[in-house]
């Protein structure tokens, strides 16, 4: 019964000399939300595009709701692409309803599903307006209306927040976890690994056309068996030189911190307190995804050279 | 709900939105209602400003050194034909004083130029005093008077001079009126109904250019519709809810619904006028040498075009869609356009040639050939009698030729509406055509 909604099996695809996929296997189980996380080119949105059939891989299976991708099971995901694109001298709500009905919802009722979901967005006012006069984010978050519009059952969302501000991040992520309250499956592309972790309860991380890790979050960070040490400072950062850190990770306005095996952090704290440092916050945590990342891929990504993200 | 038939709910969703996103756009309106107005402007306006200039023409002044009465005949019969002539000088009889030859004539018109105070007759008709000998008068032009003008003169004078000579020679007015009283020729079409040949043919030009122009209008709607789909990245989003040959059909048939539609407004607006205008029209078109007393709408024509216009879309509009979906900008579109064109070019570049002899062999081939025959036909259906059997057969080779046009435009659309980057060359294309 609860077999995975999306199951793929030895993916390999590369385009004329690049690699962009090598060997995925990935499973995500039903009414899951899942980040597909890695850097710029690491092969994420052509990883999304093999799910939905867009491109076909050179070798290994793809299975969605348990079948291979055919239109049936297309009419159950609402796809939201990178690019995004939109007829740009439709109306706004017509071009909704036209979305929605090619999706099988009635006409009449696409509209008025349209009509609320603008409202909803805050975008009440412009259904009538053309697309081409709203700004790119209103554009962006009408795009996002059409993926759901239909109540998909699975959701695939290629970078759904970039470019948005904060206020329309929350707003997109409060429909998104709704949607998965009402029993849909989602999977999302991020390179911002910090909004993965705000709302995903699973990850795929691929760096470089490989799968790096995979799983729940809570088991991703439990099986990276190394605790962790935020520190908020302030003053001269000589005191992250002491033997006990393995590793640290400048966050901005604090740091991240890896402990050597057998430290005790209470040997650093007294040697920031030693060189004058004003210590603002000193806790053991988790590992942040960002950190188990980059534990993982080597502390340099190889952000970007890895061909095009497509 | 999602059946899988090719007129299916989406093909139709994605026809219903080509075909209001065009019908609504101000091009729609224009190319409508305004593109015939200015057809019918440029037909009636060089007619009306014919009428124009004959309705108050210039006079014309005779100076008469023949004599015998023939000078007033003249002019009497002219004013018949409304045109104004009045006698400048009458020499005739006067056997003193220096009589006006031709040279003093063309001098006393010299001094004339420039100045303002007469109005300028048209022309000036100098007839000499031995016309009845010779037979010959000069007409000095002041501008063009045309070539109706001069035909009538020249009749005219021809008539009284005649009537002069017989009565030198002693025949009777009486005789002379009876002999000379006006022949004319009626002329009977063998089929009533076509109207003139000459009308027929204006006719069957004007249907293959209109087709043809309808051809590449819309051609390149489907070209653009499809290169926007693609750059915009539209095409996206489309291919998660849709099948590539739903949304390939469905642009077809919603953009081919606009040129129906179009059709539809102008057969209408036909109807009308020749319901009320085509009446009106006729003294106009008269001047023009067109006598179309008689002409009944070609219906038969228009409903052949309509059905060319349909059988020919259908069949090519295919590739348009895959010369759309190749490129990848506005520029490259017209590069790809070209030699997609050709087959609907060659019939246009033949057109003058054919419409002479509609009905000789290699016209006859060509306008039974899939691509030349939406355009050749109605000119052959429109200048000739065309066999039923012809215009029926030239309908089931265009049907027949469509699955593999259809076929192949399909291919290419499919591999090339998710290409990214250059054009493929020629090699390439036979490969997508092979492999798909």
């Amino acid at each position: 019964m609860n077999e995975p909604v999306i199951r793929l099996q030895g993916i390999e695809k590369s385009f004329a000399s690049t690699r962009a996929v090598e060997d995925l296997s990935f499973e995500l189980p039903r009414g899951s939300i899942c980040g597909l996380l890695g850097p710029n080119g690491a092969g994420k949105t052509t990883t999304l595009r093999i799910i939905l059939d867009i491109v076909g891989p050179d070798s290994g299976t793809v299975e969605v709701f348990g079948r291979p991708v055919d239109h049936e099971t297309r009419m159950r995901i609402g796809y939201l692409p990178e690019e995004r694109g939109m007829y740009q001298r439709m109306r706004v709500a017509e071009h909704l309803a036209f979305f929605g009905e090619l999706k099988g919802v009635r006409r009449s009722e696409a509209l008025s599903q349209a009509r609320a979901w603008l409202e909803r967005l805050e975008l009440g006012d412009r259904a009538d307006d053309r697309v081409e006069t709203l700004s790119k984010g209103m554009q962006q978050k009408v795009q996002f209306i059409a993926t759901v519009l239909h109540k998909p059952d699975l959701l695939i969302l290629d970078e759904p927040f970039s470019g948005l501000d904060p206020i329309n991040v929350d707003l997109l992520r409060d429909i998104v976890l709704e949607r998965q309250r009402d029993g849909a499956t989602i999977l999302f592309s991020t390179h911002m690994i910090e909004d993965a972790e705000k709302i995903c309860e699973r990850v795929c991380m691929i760096a470089g056309a490989r799968k790096v890790l995979d799983g729940p979050i809570r088991d991703v960070k439990r099986s990276s068996g190394h605790r962790h040490l935020v520190v908020a400072y302030e003053g001269d950062p000589g005191f992250l030189a002491d033997p006990s850190v393995a590793t640290s990770t400048d966050h901005g306005h604090w740091v991240e911190i890896r402990l050597a095996p057998g430290a005790d952090p209470q040997t650093i704290l007294r040697r920031a307190v030693e060189t004058g440092v004003r210590i603002d916050r000193f806790e053991l945590a988790e590992p942040s995804l960002r950190e188990i990342f980059l534990e993982r891929v080597g502390r340099r990504p190889r952000a970007g050279g890895n061909g095009e993200d497509a | 709900m999602s059946g899988g038939g090719p007129l299916n709910q989406r093909v139709m969703t994605v026809a219903r939105r080509e075909f209001l996103a065009r019908v609504r756009s101000r091009w729609f309106l224009f190319s409508t209602l305004v593109v015939p107005v200015l057809f019918l402007g440029a037909m009636i306006l060089p007619a009306v400003l014919v009428d124009r200039s004959i309705e108050d023409p210039d006079p014309i002044l005779v100076i008469d050194n023949a004599g015998n009465g023939i000078a007033d005949r003249l002019i009497e019969s002219l004013r018949a034909s409304e045109i104004p002539a009045e006698v400048l000088v009458d020499r005739a009889g006067q056997t003193t004083g220096d009589p006006l030859d031709l040279d003093s004539l063309r001098s006393r018109i010299a001094a004339l130029e420039g100045s303002t105070e007469a109005e300028k007759p048209a022309a000036w008709l100098y007839l000499p005093a031995n016309l009845i000998e010779e037979g010959t008068a000069v007409l000095i032009e002041d501008h063009d008077t045309g070539p109706g003008l001069r035909r009538r003169i020249s009749r005219t004078l021809q008539e009284v001079v005649t009537s002069a000579r017989l009565e030198q020679v002693g025949v009777g007015a009486e005789t002379i009126e009876g002999v000379l009283r006006p022949t004319s020729v009626s002329v009977e079409p063998l089929n009533a109904e076509d109207g003139p040949a000459g009308l027929r043919q204006v006719l069957g030009f004007m249907f293959a250019m209109a087709l043809y122009m309808m051809f590449i209008v819309y051609g390149q709607m489907i070209a653009r519709g499809v290169l926007e789909e693609k750059t915009s990245d539209i095409v996206e989003i489309l291919i998660s809810s849709v099948r590539l040959w739903e949304m390939m059909l469905g642009k077809i048939l919603g953009i081919g619904g606009v040129g129906l539609t179009q059709v539809a407004i102008w057969g209408f607006v036909i109807a009308v006028a020749a319901m009320f205008g085509l009446a009106g029209a006729a003294p106009v078109l008269a001047q023009l040498g067109l006598d179309i007393s008689g002409v009944a709408v070609p219906w038969d024509l228009i409903l052949w075009s309509v059905v060319y216009f349909v059988t020919g879309y259908l069949m090519y509009s295919g590739v348009f869609a895959a010369a759309g979906a190749l490129v990848t900008s506005e520029q490259d579109v017209q590069q790809v356009l070209i030699p997609a064109l050709m087959p609907i070019i060659l019939p246009i570049l033949v057109l003058p040639a054919a419409m002479q002899t509609p009905d000789a062999t290699w016209v006859v081939a060509m306008s039974l050939f899939p691509f030349f025959s939406p355009i050749l036909m109605p000119m052959r259906i429109a200048a000739s009698h065309v066999p039923m059997w012809q215009s029926a057969l030239a309908v089931v080779l265009l049907l027949a030729a469509t699955p593999a046009l259809a076929w192949a435009a399909g291919r290419i659309y499919r591999v090339g509406i998710l290409m990214k980057g250059k054009r493929p060359n020629l090699p390439e294309l036979a490969r997508w055509l092979r492999h798909g």
